[in-house]
């Protein structure tokens, strides 16, 4: 059933992220919807159904973008297995946790992939100014969007039963 | 257990390794896949969405529309007038080009299309996809345009959907003229995509598009209708691209730039169509167009 929920909402969350523009004044930067999935995977979930739900997440990711594919697959996958790191200290069920690990998170992603599309020259152009602008709308951005993402996913796998209401990890 | 850890990053690397590195015969196939699953959930999406809006249009502007729709009807009188004239002005085109033995431009075919997504991720490109694609003879390089002008050009192209590279994105360069003093230059989108909006423009000046390599004695005004030169190969000549804003002397000194707004409010894009150019007339497009792998 982990499997059936995380592909249903592997699809939903690019169905919604690739629909929504990203928001001018934060750099173009989107919600970043598939990452927050991962983010919670990473804390409620097994390691093996985190490295899916990012190696899935990120191919789906860059199968819609521009982005050589792997790219945020890559990128999901390290972030994810630092965030798991922290697992037993952090305060998962809190909404400030969601709050900071959706920045954080999308920030560094968003710095990994820039410095790997400098890396392999996909991508040449922008300022400095611009490639800060885009690390400050990720933050934002991961900021607003991991807590209801996380609120969605948590209340499904309740539903199914994948995670118990009283036990849940997050 | 710290062994099995180590397992799992060891095998991370290997798997990332090779995914990195996939030439575009493996990678392609899975790019078009991921596409075209969600392309029928994008457009429905899309269209409700745009229903939504209709709706929420009309319920709220209600006395608006009522306004809005007798100045239309107006206008409509208006441009019937212009219309029988312009046939009378074409007919006569067509009986001097006869007499002259010039040949008669041929129409191209356009296909419409929805705008599905907008832009990746991190704002590196602006690019929007739209619902029609290799099935609707759409391919790699083809000009496309909405109601008021140049929206961009076709790159990636799936079955059933295609990406569009903006104006307004520094890779798309269009060879442009400005329509009333005749001088040629280059158009070159400037990152960001313009928007129409003032109340963005107060927080954040969206970067219009510029114009390089005017001619440094050549004539620019500002205000200046800009059309597409037709010079380059990919698009046609005299479509309108937008108005120029102003213009200043290069660091050189040995040609002039000028900022333009584009004619197209590129944020807000909903509806497009493509240019359905033969295939003969563009041997340059292919190479010139945007292919995984290469820098778009």
């Amino acid at each position: 059933m982990i499997g059936v929920i995380l592909a249903v909402l592997l699809v939903g969350a690019g169905l919604i992220q690739d629909f929504i523009p990203g928001v001018l004044v934060l750099g173009q930067v989107k919600a970043p919807i598939l990452l927050s999935l991962v983010l919670y995977y990473a804390l409620a979930h097994s390691r093996t159904t985190l490295l899916w739900a990012a190696i899935l997440g990120g191919i789906l990711q860059d199968s819609l973008s521009l982005v050589p594919i792997g790219y945020s697959a890559l990128t999901f996958c390290l972030v994810g297995l630092w965030l798991r790191r922290f697992r037993e200290v952090l305060f998962t069920q809190s909404l400030a946790t969601a709050i900071l690990v959706g920045g954080v998170g999308h920030l560094l992603v968003l710095g990994l992939i820039q410095i790997l599309l400098r890396l392999g020259e996909d991508w040449g152009g922008g300022s400095w100014g611009s490639a800060l602008m885009r690390l400050l709308g990720a933050l934002i951005m991961g900021m607003v969007t991991t807590p209801v993402v996380w609120w969605l996913a948590r209340a499904m796998d309740e539903r199914v039963g994948n995670l118990s209401p009283t036990h849940a990890e997050i | 257990m710290r062994g099995k850890g180590y397992l799992t990053v060891v095998i991370l690397i290997v798997v990332f390794l090779v995914v990195l590195n996939l030439p575009l015969a493996v990678t392609g196939p899975l790019r078009m896949a991921a596409r075209e699953l969600l392309t029928p959930s994008q457009t429905v999406l899309v269209r409700f969405h745009q229903s939504f809006h209709f709706w929420w249009e009309g319920w709220v502007g209600a006395g608006q529309l009522a306004r809005e729709n007798d100045r239309l009807k107006g206008e409509m009188a208006l441009l019937r007038g212009e219309l029988e004239k312009a046939d009378r002005a074409n007919r006569e085109n067509a009986e001097l080009r006869d007499l002259l033995g010039l040949k008669q431009q041929a129409r191209v075919p356009l296909v419409a299309a929805e705008v599905i997504a907008r832009e990746d991720g991190g704002g590196w490109w602006q690019t929007v996809r739209i619902n029609r694609g290799d099935n609707h003879r759409i391919r790699p390089g083809l000009p496309v345009i909405a109601l008021e002008g140049l929206v961009g050009r076709t790159t990636n192209v799936t079955p059933n959907t295609s990406d569009v590279l903006l104006i307004s994105d520094p890779n798309c360069k269009v060879g442009v003229r400005l329509s009333a003093t005749g001088e040629f230059g280059i158009l070159k989108g400037s990152g960001l995509a313009a928007s129409g909006m003032p109340q963005f423009d107060v927080v954040l000046p969206a970067a219009p598009p510029e114009i390089d390599y005017l001619a440094k004695e050549g004539p620019v005004l500002e205000g200046e209708k800009v059309v597409t030169s037709g010079l380059g190969g990919v698009f046609p000549p005299d479509i309108p691209v937008g108005v120029l804003l102003s213009s200043k002397m290069d660091i050189t000194g040995l040609f002039q730039r000028a900022r333009i707004r584009p004619s197209v409010d590129l944020a807000r894009l909903s509806k497009v169509f493509v240019m359905i150019l033969p295939e003969e007339t563009d041997p340059g497009l292919r190479k010139s167009t945007l292919m995984e792998g290469d820098a778009p």
